[in-house]
């Protein structure tokens, strides 16, 4: 697999090459916008992942031109840490926002997981009735089997009932209560922070960094949900 | 060239244009003048004034008489009337001084029987008779008496011991004054030995009486006392005398111009009045009579004359072409019945070709002239006046119209008298209305009296009343037109003598007002009012009721006055006062409104709104170096960013490489911390800076804040277990809500969690409460967060809230010193309020938020 990675900054660049690498991809290097634009022309490439901001091209320009004729998944890679930066990342079409300074690891989880939802999407069977999905996140009643972009995932029965109760009513808030009435079948009196634990539980099991989760979602104050994808 | 041209052409335009005004305020003079003149005419030809029996008479033409003949008008009614109630007067005259038709001075008459013609007289009474011309001329010389004392021998001597009585038989109980007329009904008797018991030995009393001198006899050769036999009855009969006599005089003088007036051929009224006492039957006429029956006068009447009237009250009969009505001669008959015996008739008549000049013919000359124009005249007037008051309307609209200079600039052109001042000109306008009223009245007076009651010289007097009309108008339209033009130019009020001495006063006042301290300003106007109040008070005391009634009502006014004074400066000051707290509010665009504010409020609210320019300015200023602040501090920090990256990144590297060297691996580790921290830092400065910049835009939304430390508390489970801390979580009620943004309040909560996590002493417990709590703004949720610090900490509460301010001072623990700067920041943001209190060892922030009120059920 191809992976392009462009950042001004070369140390970055080799940084994350040492480490997609070893996990076995192939990695193709850009220092900007422009070059990246070449590398996408001439090579087949899978992924790309690119810095904001870069002379000669930024990295939004680039994004652009590169969504004029190619779907390959994009991984921005920026310093800037505003929702508003990340929410323009993700219109003009990028699949993922990284912010700097990174995990490594949390980055080659990104990466993995891109790469799995663009080589597999499609093959998905909705037909059945006991699959859940929302977005990435997948779940068989029938098997109490579920994936996260492919991957399986494993879950306590009630961190699995939990989940899939948000899952089955996607976009709606469940406060701890709610929660717990449904899960426990008991009338909550003054529930304790034990729901809290397990969604805790849920997020650093699905999600790729917890703390900006995708799927499950906290609304502080109100309650838990898991986004409509 | 073309300018010139133009500039002539406008003033040719505006040249014309006055000639047209000009020539309109002509007209309307001649539509007020030919209005008043035709007035003149048709009230000089309303009336005719003819020749009377003593004097000239006028009558007035009725106006409802229009068009009708004049024999069915008004006027004919009204002579018509007259003559009857004449000829009936005359009538009860002649029957007093005529003999067969003549005047008779022989006529004897019964004194005592006339003096009582109204009231009717006994059965029996005294009298004496005289002859007719010597009471006339009796009365004319005039009657004498003497104040007389006589003894009750002289009194016997002078009085009658007789007396005669005169019986007359009439009609019921006593006798008419007709029938003593009449010899057959009249019996005289000498009574005697009557008044006293013993005749021969009469005893009279002594008495003064008045003697009336006899300058003529009666018919017997005697005097009244001759008649009479007792004091009473002479004087009785001495006052029948002479107030018979003079009532003859009188009576003789009307007839004569009676005579004159109705006993003449040229007249073309025809009369018959017939009376038949008895058996006689006499006839009265200017016609000759050739026989005296009822018929033959009505044919006779009817026969000369077109218009007639009949009445025969016995026979209940009125007959008339005229439109007299039956009261007339019934009235007037009424009031002489002592004259007219029941068997009385009334005809009248009027030869309608008036051949004759008297009284009908000048009248109907007279009503030949005026009836049939008076419609076409009142109509001409009408219209003339309608005219007068349109173009009074037009002209008002035309004068004094705005027009444009040479410059573009607009104005109303204002003559010279428009600029005398505005009340002078009043008065002058009320003199000279009073004096055209005065000249009016005297000039009518003299008129009437020169034209004999406007009898004559008709022309002279429609020229006078046109005169007279066109000075009215002039005087009329130059104080009308001249208010018009100040109207318009808007210096009615402003030329007026009121709004100079207004100026006058405002600017000594306000001159006092700037140029004296204040104290002055308060002392002049409050000593002006007490010495004022003084004053009145003295005057009062020494004053009518009327004085001090008005002294009061000045007071009162003046009172008034300086209510409304003192409540507009009220007002005002609660305006400012208002704008102050809005101001102090946080409110820094609000602007006293100076509209309404006058002297040193005006002033304080120009202060004041200077003051608060001044706070927004520099609010302004400051908000704008924060941000720029915010900017910096985040643009340095994405460029720390790029090179921490790779130190991240390469720490990270070598702490995969197989490194056997223990100090190696420890200083990796080191360096791997100390990255960390520097990446926390940054994202928390830049946060920081932000959030104290107002860079931030939060979104309200209801929080439950015991859902939020449940969710919370899930969150940081872990991360306190591993240091052995037990958070214990106390409420009231199952919820609490508050209107926050979720993620920054989550943010706030994070951060004190975090605090709590990184300096509290591990295996304690850390309390969370929430509590409600009453204030003066409302319920407030107070969240408390208390944990042992392990350390201790050496700065003040305040201080720890404060940026890169850390309890241990020591900065080797992990943290940017900026978690609780933020949470308070943000908690201020979010309208709440955060406090830390260190005692002792005990650490605990209290964070308050106003309560939301929700119910519960809607909440779920």
């Amino acid at each position: 697999m191809n992976i392009l990675v462009c950042d001004d900054d070369r140390e970055i660049v080799d940084a994350i090459e040492i480490y997609l690498n070893q996990e076995g991809y192939h990695v193709l290097k850009a220092y900007d916008g422009e070059q990246a634009l070449e590398v996408l022309k001439t090579e087949s490439v899978q992924l790309v992942i690119i810095d904001i901001m870069m002379p000669k091209l930024d990295g939004i320009r680039a994004t652009i031109r590169i969504r004029e004729s190619n779907s390959v998944p994009v991984i921005f890679l920026s310093a800037k840490s505003e929702d508003t930066d990340k929410i323009l990342g993700l219109n003009v079409g990028a699949d993922d926002y990284v912010t700097k300074p990174f995990n490594p690891l949390e980055l080659v989880a990104r990466v993995k997981s891109n790469l799995r939802r663009y080589t597999s999407l499609g093959s998905l069977n909705v037909t059945n009735n006991a699959l859940f999905t929302a977005g990435g996140l997948c779940m068989n009643d029938d098997t109490k089997e579920v994936t996260v972009d492919g991957e399986p995932v494993k879950l306590t029965p009630i961190e699995y009932n939990i989940l899939l109760l948000l899952v089955k009513n996607q976009g709606r808030v469940f406060s701890i209560d709610q929660i717990y009435e449904n899960i426990w079948n008991e009338e909550a009196i003054g529930a304790d922070n034990t729901v809290a634990v397990h969604i805790r539980h849920i997020r650093e099991k699905i999600e790729i960094n917890p703390k900006e989760p995708r799927y499950l979602k906290v609304v502080w104050g109100v309650g838990y949900k898991v986004e409509k994808q | 060239m073309k300018k010139e041209n133009e500039e002539k052409k406008d003033k040719k335009t505006r040249k014309k244009k006055k000639g047209a005004l000009g020539t309109l305020h002509l007209l309307q003079h001649i539509c007020f003048a030919g209005a008043a003149c035709l007035v003149a005419v048709v009230l000089l030809s309303s009336f005719v004034t003819v020749e009377g029996r003593k004097e000239k008479e006028t009558f007035f033409f009725d106006m409802g008489d229009t068009n009708a003949e004049f024999e069915d008008s008004m006027v004919f009614n009204k002579l018509l009337g007259r003559d009857i109630s004449d000829i009936i007067c005359y009538g009860a005259i002649r029957a007093q001084l005529e003999t067969d038709g003549k005047f008779d001075p022989k006529k004897v008459i019964d004194v005592t029987a006339f003096d009582n013609r109204y009231s009717g007289i006994d059965g029996e009474y005294i009298t004496a008779r005289y002859y007719l011309e010597d009471l006339l001329k009796w009365a004319q010389y005039g009657f004498e008496t003497e104040e007389t004392y006589m003894t009750g021998e002289e009194a016997d001597q002078f009085l009658s011991r007789t007396r005669e009585v005169t019986y007359v038989e009439g009609n019921g109980d006593g006798g008419s004054y007709l029938n003593t007329d009449l010899e057959q009904k009249v019996r005289v008797v000498d009574v005697s030995g009557n008044v006293f018991s013993d005749p021969e030995n009469p005893i009279r009393d002594n008495v003064t009486v008045n003697i009336l001198k006899n300058r003529y006899h009666t018919v017997d050769g005697k005097n009244i006392e001759d008649y009479v036999s007792s004091w009473e009855e002479y004087t009785a009969l001495r006052d029948h005398v002479q107030s018979a006599a003079e009532d003859l005089l009188i009576n003789y003088n009307e007839y004569l111009t009676y005579q004159d007036y109705y006993d003449n051929a040229d007249s073309n009224f025809v009369y018959f009045v017939r009376r038949t006492t008895g058996d006689q039957t006499d006839v009265y006429s200017n016609e000759t009579v050739k026989n005296k029956s009822m018929n033959a006068l009505t044919a006779q009447l009817q026969d000369t004359c077109s218009r007639y009237l009949i009445y025969d009250p016995q026979n209940m009969s009125f007959t008339t072409n005229t439109k007299v009505q039956e009261k007339t001669p019934r009235y007037v008959l009424n009031g002489y019945s002592y004259a007219y015996p029941d068997d009385t008739q009334i005809l009248v008549g009027v030869k309608t070709g008036y051949k004759e000049a008297d009284a009908f013919q000048t009248a109907k000359n007279a009503y030949s002239h005026y009836s049939p124009y008076l419609w076409q005249y009142l109509i001409v007037i009408v219209l003339l006046l309608g005219l007068y008051l349109l173009l009074m309307v037009v002209l008002t609209a035309a004068e004094g119209r705005a027009v444009t200079l040479e410059n573009g600039e607009k104005k109303v052109l204002l003559k010279g008298e428009d600029k005398i001042p505005t009340e002078i000109m009043l008065v002058l306008a009320v003199l000279a209305g009073e004096l055209l009223v005065i000249s009016g009245y005297q000039g009518a007076r003299l008129l009437k009296s020169v034209t004999g009651e406007f009898t004559e010289g008709r022309p002279l007097i429609c020229s006078i009343a046109l005169l007279y009309a066109l000075l009215v108008s002039g005087c009329l339209s130059f104080f009308y037109f001249s208010m018009v033009r100040r109207i318009k130019a808007g210096t009615l009020w402003r030329d007026s003598l009121l709004a100079m001495l207004v100026s006058v006063s405002r600017r000594a006042g306000s001159y006092l007002y700037g140029h004296t301290n204040i104290l002055l300003r308060v002392l002049i106007p409050s000593g002006a009012i007490l010495v004022a109040v003084l004053i009145s008070i003295l005057i009062a005391y020494r004053s009518t009721a009327g004085t001090t009634a008005a002294l009061m009502l000045i007071l009162i006014l003046a009172g008034i006055c300086v209510i409304l004074f003192l409540l507009r400066a009220a007002v005002g000051r609660d305006k400012i006062l208002t704008g102050i707290k809005k101001m102090n509010a946080g409110d820094m665009n609000y602007q006293i409104p100076e509209e309404g504010l006058t002297g040193d409020n005006l002033v304080l609210a120009r202060e004041v709104n200077h003051i608060g320019d001044g706070i927004r300015e520099a609010v302004a200023i400051s908000m704008k170096d924060e941000r720029l602040k915010a900017d910096l501090i985040t643009n340095v920090s994405h460029d720390i960013k790029t090179p921490l990256t790779s130190i991240i990144n390469y720490v990270d590297l070598l702490k995969r490489e197989n490194i056997e060297d223990e100090k190696v691996k420890e200083y990796i580790a080191v360096l791997d911390a100390k990255s960390q921290r520097l990446k926390q830092l940054t994202d928390d400065l830049v946060e920081a800076s932000k959030i104290s910049s107002g860079n931030i835009v939060l979104h309200f939304e209801r929080i439950d804040l015991i859902e939020l430390l449940h969710q919370s508390i899930g969150e940081f489970s872990e991360k306190f277990e591993s240091r052995g801390l037990t958070p214990v979580l106390r409420t009231k009620n199952g919820s609490a809500y508050i209107e926050a943004d979720s993620r920054r309040i989550f943010r706030v909560i994070e951060n004190l969690f975090g605090n709590v996590f990184k300096y509290a002493l591990p295996g304690t417990r850390v309390y969370i409460d929430v509590e409600e709590k009453n204030s003066e703004s409302g319920t407030l949720v107070c969240v408390s967060v208390k944990n042992i610090s392990e350390n201790p900490v050496s700065v003040s509460g305040d201080e720890l809230t404060e940026r890169f301010i850390r309890g241990d001072e020591s900065r080797t623990t992990e943290g940017s010193g900026l978690g609780l700067s933020i949470a308070k920041n943000l908690t201020t943001a979010m309208k709440g309020q955060m406090e830390v209190q260190v005692d002792g060892d005990l650490f605990k922030v209290v964070l308050q938020f106003p309560k939301l009120e929700v119910q519960k059920e809607t909440a779920q």
